[in-house]
């Protein structure tokens, strides 16, 4: 019996032991982040941990090589991405759920294949198209672009959820006399809340961090912040500081983002929570 | 002529290349509720949701108030239901969730509220109001579900299998408080049950569904006491039903039943047992026929003479049904049921031998080879 509870207490000692060590290797990047973007210069390799002077030159580098500027257009273009696949998706989600759509199958095939294709090997012929109508470097551009990115699995993600919904609630909802957009934006959307919220947080990830496309579809001016950080470079090589800096101020809207929705998230991510 | 609220006129429906439902003929009368009565799967919601106008039927005509209304739309048809799932709308308030037709009918805020709490009182749900839909018990849930149906001004109200869900003891209570809102209301109802108990309770009149076909119509006394065949009767008595065979044989000129199963051979002369069936069991001379009891035409004998046939057999075991028990004999090679009182068994019977009496006057008589009533 004993031995039983030594052999409990050793195993659970050595998973805590496991799992911290998982955690350090997950979050020491960050730490080196968010400790050098307040590093001098001069500190940058002589202390690689530890930190013995805050300063707040490498954001105001950063700032001059305009860092802020780039923070701003990710913004736009993500927040523009989302939206628009957003609406988008749960339309076309709600069709393929509930209506008698043909070829509906193909279809939803279709839809997720162009998952399944590298971006790189699109990214010449969309290069042209975009040049060709004159969306390339454009906010607009990006965003159509990243909000077809983001529509299959933003449609495949929704419309599992709509499936859960049994189909009398629509019918209570007809025969009580509403109409069917009533019924879409009354009834469903907020029943499947959840799943939108889930899908919302998935595509502004996604493109949030995406470069191909951004480094071929942007100019100048409408570069977002992955896009910056691939061309930062000091005079005498990489000057990390700077980099640590651009992306603290990368990652911190995510993270806030991802942290204000976790709530909705952990429901939408346990797929068939919808109540009945 | 009789006005009907409502006519089925030859429905045929079909589902992927299977029939669902198969030339159903069914008039309802105004304030009458008529019951649809059948096993799971075997096309009852499907016949109201094409009352409903929630999907369309292959051939046929639904009339409501004596007008064909196909091509109309669910919210034209004044038409109210309760749907098996419920299907409320689970993020919003019980207020909100009753509303609901009244917002699509654009009533104003005051005379929504004052509707609303109306029917909240009649369920007695008005304490739940401001509660979320998903927040609420089963049977609160039902409630809800049934004040939604009716808040609608409506001419006809469906209500599919809508105490299926629930606990016996629920069940039991908003059955009872049903029955009072039906005669109170006198609306002109269809109801849908898988239990023929809660159709012989509450219904005017009941029509049998068996693979999407009527089978039988009537009202539950008729249907209770004359079932069409022996499938019906099983059904109908929730299958506590005692079946035992015989065949139809005269000697000397008296037309007997020799009970088969019984090792030596148990008659019954006819014309002692059951006088008025003399004439339709000549007809039957050298058929098998059934002879169904229902348990509680079934009883032990002690004391009580019996005007019937006495079986010995021995306790196989009982179930305990509150203030009766149900007891398993076996007599032969039958095994018959039995409803008896409390004081009669206890643990240590079973393995017991005890004489067993069939009221064969109170039985039903069935041609084993077609299955029909023999009336």
């Amino acid at each position: 019996m004993k031995n039983v509870i030594l052999l409990y207490k050793i195993k659970r000692t050595l998973r805590t032991v496991l799992l911290i060590l998982i955690v350090i290797i997950y979050l020491s990047p960050l730490y080196w982040i968010f400790t050098t973007a307040f590093k001098s210069r001069a500190e940058m390799f002589s202390n690689i941990f530890t930190i013995s002077k805050f300063t707040l030159e490498n954001f105001e580098e950063a700032s001059r090589y305009g860092a802020f500027e780039a923070i701003k257009n990710s913004i736009i273009v993500t927040v523009g991405g989302v939206i628009l696949a957003l609406i988008l998706s749960v339309f076309a989600a709600y069709a393929f759920s509930r209506f008698p759509v043909k070829g509906k199958n193909i279809l939803m095939f279709y839809i997720l294949s162009t998952r399944m294709m590298p971006p790189i090997a699109l990214v010449i012929p969309i290069f042209i198209m975009f040049q060709k109508i004159g969306l390339k470097g454009t906010y607009a551009g990006l965003i159509l672009m990243y909000a077809t990115i983001s529509l299959p699995f933003s449609i495949w993600m929704i419309k599992s959820f709509i499936d859960d919904i049994p189909r009398d609630v629509d019918q209570a909802a007809l025969l009580d006399g509403h109409s069917l957009s009533y019924i879409l934006f009354k009834i469903i959307i907020p029943m499947v809340m959840p799943g939108i919220i889930a899908s919302m947080v998935f595509a502004a990830i996604t493109i949030w961090n995406e470069f191909v496309f951004a480094l071929l579809l942007s100019s100048l001016d409408t570069r977002p912040t992955s896009v910056l950080l691939s061309s930062i470079r000091g005079e005498r090589g990489f000057n990390w500081g700077r980099i640590a800096a651009i992306e603290v101020v990368y990652i911190l809207p995510i993270i806030i983002f991802v942290f204000l929705v976790q709530k909705h998230l952990l429901r939408g991510l346990t797929f068939g929570t919808v109540r009945r | 002529m009789t006005k009907y609220s409502l006519e089925l006129i030859n429905i045929t429906k079909y589902y992927k290349g299977k029939k669902v439902l198969d030339h159903i003929n069914i008039k309802v009368k105004q304030g009458e509720m008529l019951t649809l009565l059948g096993p799971p799967g075997s096309g009852k919601t499907t016949l109201l949701k094409i009352i409903a106008g929630l999907e369309r039927q292959d051939q046929g005509n639904v009339m409501i108030n004596g007008e064909i209304v196909d091509d109309e739309p669910p919210y034209k048809r004044k038409v109210s239901m309760v749907f098996e799932t419920l299907a409320l709308y689970p993020h919003l308030t019980v207020f909100e969730n009753i509303a609901s037709p009244l917002i699509a009918a654009k009533k104003t805020k005051s005379e929504i509220r004052k509707r609303v709490e109306e029917v909240a009182s009649l369920l007695k749900i008005r304490h739940l109001l401001e509660r979320k839909a998903d927040k609420l018990s089963g049977g609160e849930r039902q409630r809800v579900a049934l004040a939604r149906a009716l808040v609608k001004e409506a001419d006809i109200y469906l209500f599919d299998e809508p105490f299926i869900n629930l606990d016996a003891k629920i069940r039991t209570t908003l059955r009872t408080e049903f029955k009072k809102l039906k005669e109170a209301l006198k609306k002109t109802m269809v109801f849908s049950t898988p239990d023929p108990l809660e159709a012989l309770a509450l219904s005017d009149n009941i029509a049998i569904i068996f693979n999407g076909k009527i089978v039988q119509y009537g009202s539950p006394l008729e249907i209770y006491n004359n079932p069409l065949n022996i499938g019906i009767a099983r059904y109908i008595t929730g299958n506590i039903l005692n079946e035992l065979y015989a065949i139809v044989e005269e000697i000397n000129g008296e037309i007997v039943l020799n009970v088969k199963g019984f090792g030596q051979s148990k008659t019954l002369t006819v014309k002692d047992m059951v006088p008025e069936y003399v004439d339709l069991m000549d007809n039957y001379i050298g058929h098998e026929i059934i002879i169904a009891n229902k348990a509680n035409y079934c009883y032990l004998v002690h004391g009580k003479s019996c005007e019937g046939l006495v079986l010995e057999a021995e306790i196989l075991g009982f179930e305990n049904h509150g203030s009766e028990i149900l007891l398993y004999v076996k007599a032969g090679n039958n095994v018959l049921r039995l409803f008896t009182s409390k004081e009669d068994i206890k643990y240590g019977d079973i393995g017991k031998k005890v004489n067993v009496c069939i009221d064969i006057a109170k039985s039903t008589f069935f041609d084993k080879s077609t299955g029909l009533i023999i009336r």
